[in-house]
């Protein structure tokens, strides 16, 4: 019991600076959902420049971008969900326009990897670097 | 008992029986000491007169709660009303080294009625049971 | 001539057997945020298992006893008790992050999803541990592993600032972007990953089931400390690979099929191919011997026969149990629970656990009874009351460390 009390006190300090009321824990919660993105844009570029080089299997390309396009779904949903303390609805526009754009990157890139369309690969490539150069101009930016 | 090779006369037997690897004649392990039945000498001293083993001895061991619900649970899984613990006489023992050695097999003993459950309702019904893997 | 062969064959086996889904996302994951700053840990806890491998190898030598089996006698019924709830649970939860880890690779390799493939890895992985000869599987699957060279070889072709990589190790601190709290935790996470305790189990176990004399001594020493340190170098390598690849770009590697992409930057699809088989031997092969491990912990508690070489029939208690475990593991799989959170969670527990497998080991191997003459000399016990002291800090730390950093992020 008496290891309890220290563990809860933590729990508590932990969950006491939610994003929701505190202006400047909201921008840290958007410059790490922005990090978070960037990291599986930047992957899924990545990938999807090694298919066009031929130098990994499409299957494995799949596997990867599948991912990155999950993990985002899942990062977008969870920063979208939470509530924007006053005077920060610019920064939650902005990093819900940057989201929603890796996304539609991201998906493109997943359907091209699936097709095997060299000419849609091509495309997700030129998106997904923009996207990616895009959310790391906006973390740091905020940070 | 403290007569026999292989014995030293007077033991701790908190550190030389219990929880020990009791091994039988064909050199397989049969069980661990769970616990000890003792019995008083005629000169008054105490002696070891049979090693118990299975959950019926074990549980009281372990204690607490967790140790009631293990006897509890033996005694129902038990088809007797009130189930003798598993029992090694002491006579069947032959000596100790790290581990303690007695004269007969876990069949002859009687002590292997879980093993023979498990063996026939689990392990037998699928194909390949007997055949090991050396 | 044969001699040398089997002893080739017994540090060959003990390089490729050493990596295990829990160092291979480690290590991916902790190169791809820390570079290669926590390298130092992974050295230490190599160490740290070659001592008390060399330990419980020693112990099954002499007594002709496998570790567990002497737990209960020193521990006694109720704390030998904790102890075997303790290690079982963190090896079945380790058990279960491998049989994901076939899964997962398997999905990189088809693109069918890693759920559908939990059931066909386990009823394999099942049927090898039921029929067949486990001396083959054992030595084809540790060979099998030794595929995972390739990430050295895509390090030396990547052709790294091999200064500024040994700049990162020495500094041993979080790059920028990184807190001292994350840091302490991925130091937990690689120790755990590292010296994982079922590693022990099975090493004694085999020692016992082989029948190895004071005789056998000096090949499982060769075994551990050539096989291991080595098989470390390969984790180590691996943190590299996504130092060189993915932590300039800001990649955090939450997957395993981002770790395969730096090998297919330096070797493209032949270095894939070879990472995806190195991916399986060493996952399908730490999950035959975690479920053997959770069987030898539970029998050698109770004192009922076990052993991996011993037909069902006469070990029915020992292969019951394997297989309980097989299909639980199942069942937790099959909630589409992720395989890489896991992982991470079986590392940490690991962590958590070390003090508890280990500290059995050390008064063991200083046992006369159990020893006789072969007792820890004044330089195994300095190494291995050093190491003692280090993993109880790693283990009190656990906790918080993954309380304050929500599990590492």
């Amino acid at each position: 019991m008496l290891l309890a009390a220290p563990f809860t006190a933590v729990l508590l300090l932990t969950a006491c600076s939610t994003p929701e009321g505190d202006p400047a824990a909201y921008r840290e919660e958007a410059v790490s959902t922005l990090q978070a993105a960037h990291s599986e844009v930047e992957s899924a570029r990545i990938t999807v420049r090694l298919r066009l080089d031929d130098r990994t299997f499409s299957r494995a390309a799949d596997t990867s971008v599948t991912g990155s396009e999950t993990a985002l779904t899942s990062i977008a949903g969870t920063f979208s969900g939470l509530q924007p303390p006053p005077g920060a609805d610019a920064v939650r526009d902005r990093a819900t326009q940057l989201l929603n754009n890796a996304q539609d990157a991201v998906e493109a890139a997943r359907i091209a990897v699936r097709r095997d369309d060299r000419q849609g690969l091509r495309q997700a490539l030129s998106d997904l670097a923009k996207s990616s150069t895009a959310l790391h101009a906006a973390a740091g930016a905020l940070s | 008992m403290a007569d026999r090779p292989g014995f030293r006369r007077q033991y701790d037997a908190g550190l030389h029986l219990l929880d020990r690897q009791i091994v039988g004649r064909d050199g397989l392990p049969v069980a661990k000491v769970d616990d000890l039945e003792l019995r008083v000498r005629a000169d008054g001293r105490l002696a070891v007169s049979a090693l118990l083993v299975g959950p019926g001895a074990l549980g009281p061991r372990v204690g607490g709660r967790l140790g009631r619900w293990t006897v509890s649970i033996w005694r129902r899984l038990r088809p007797d009303a009130d189930p003798p613990t598993g029992r090694v006489d002491a006579t069947l023992v032959t000596g100790t080294d790290s581990a303690v050695h007695v004269t007969a097999t876990t069949e002859e003993l009687g002590l292997d009625g879980f093993e023979r459950w498990v063996r026939r309702y689990v392990v037998e019904p699928i194909p390949g049971s007997g055949h090991d893997g050396s | 001539m044969k001699k040398v062969f089997a002893l080739a064959l017994g540090i060959l086996t003990a390089i490729g057997g050493f990596v295990d889904i829990g160092d291979l996302v480690t290590n991916a994951l902790v190169g791809s945020r820390f570079g290669l700053s926590l390298a130092w840990v992974v050295a230490v806890g190599v160490v740290g298992i070659c001592v008390f491998a060399e330990m419980s190898g020693r112990v099954a030598a002499i007594s002709g006893r496998a570790t567990f089996d002497l737990v209960r006698e020193r521990l006694g019924p109720r704390l030998g008790f904790a102890n075997l709830l303790a290690s079982m649970g963190v090896t079945f939860l380790t058990f279960i992050a491998e049989i994901g880890g076939v899964a997962l690779s398997l999905e990189i390799a088809t693109s069918v999803n890693e759920v559908l493939w939990v059931p066909v890895v386990a009823a394999a992985l099942w049927i090898v541990l039921w029929r067949v000869k486990f001396e083959v599987l054992e030595n084809a699957f540790g060979l099998a592993g030794l595929a995972l060279v390739v990430f050295a070889v895509a390090l030396w072709k990547l052709g790294p600032d091999w200064s500024a990589l040994w700049g990162q190790a020495r500094s041993a601190a979080p790059p920028p972007g990184e807190s001292w709290t994350s840091y302490g935790y991925y130091v937990v996470a690689l120790f755990g990953a590292a010296m994982t305790p079922y590693e022990v189990f099975f090493f004694s176990s085999g020692g016992v089931e082989e029948k190895w004399t004071a005789k056998s001594l000096s090949t499982m020493r060769l075994n551990v400390f050539v096989g291991f340190p080595l098989g470390g170098a390969l984790s180590l390598s691996i943190a590299a690979v996504t130092a060189v690849v993915f932590l300039p770009v800001g990649v955090q590697v939450n997957s395993l099929a981002q770790v395969p992409i730096p090998v297919a930057v330096a070797l493209g699809k032949v270095g894939v191919a070879v990472a995806l088989l190195g991916f399986f031997a060493a996952t399908f092969g730490a999950a035959c011997e975690t479920g053997l491990s959770v069987g030898y912990s539970v029998a050698q508690f109770f004192g009922w026969r076990w052993g991996k070489f011993v037909a069902p029939r006469q070990a029915a208690r020992f292969h019951a149990v394997v297989l309980l475990s097989t299909v639980l593991a199942v069942a937790v799989l099959l909630t589409t629970v992720d395989p890489i959170a896991v992982t991470e969670y079986s590392v940490v527990f690991s962590a958590l656990a070390l003090p508890l497998t280990y500290l059995p080991i050390l008064v063991i191997a200083n046992d006369p009874d159990y020893m006789g003459g072969s007792v820890n000399g004044r330089f195994a016990n300095a190494l291995g009351t050093v190491y003692f002291v280090v993993i109880v800090v790693v283990s009190v730390a656990a906790i918080p460390l993954m309380i304050l950093t929500k599990g590492g992020q």
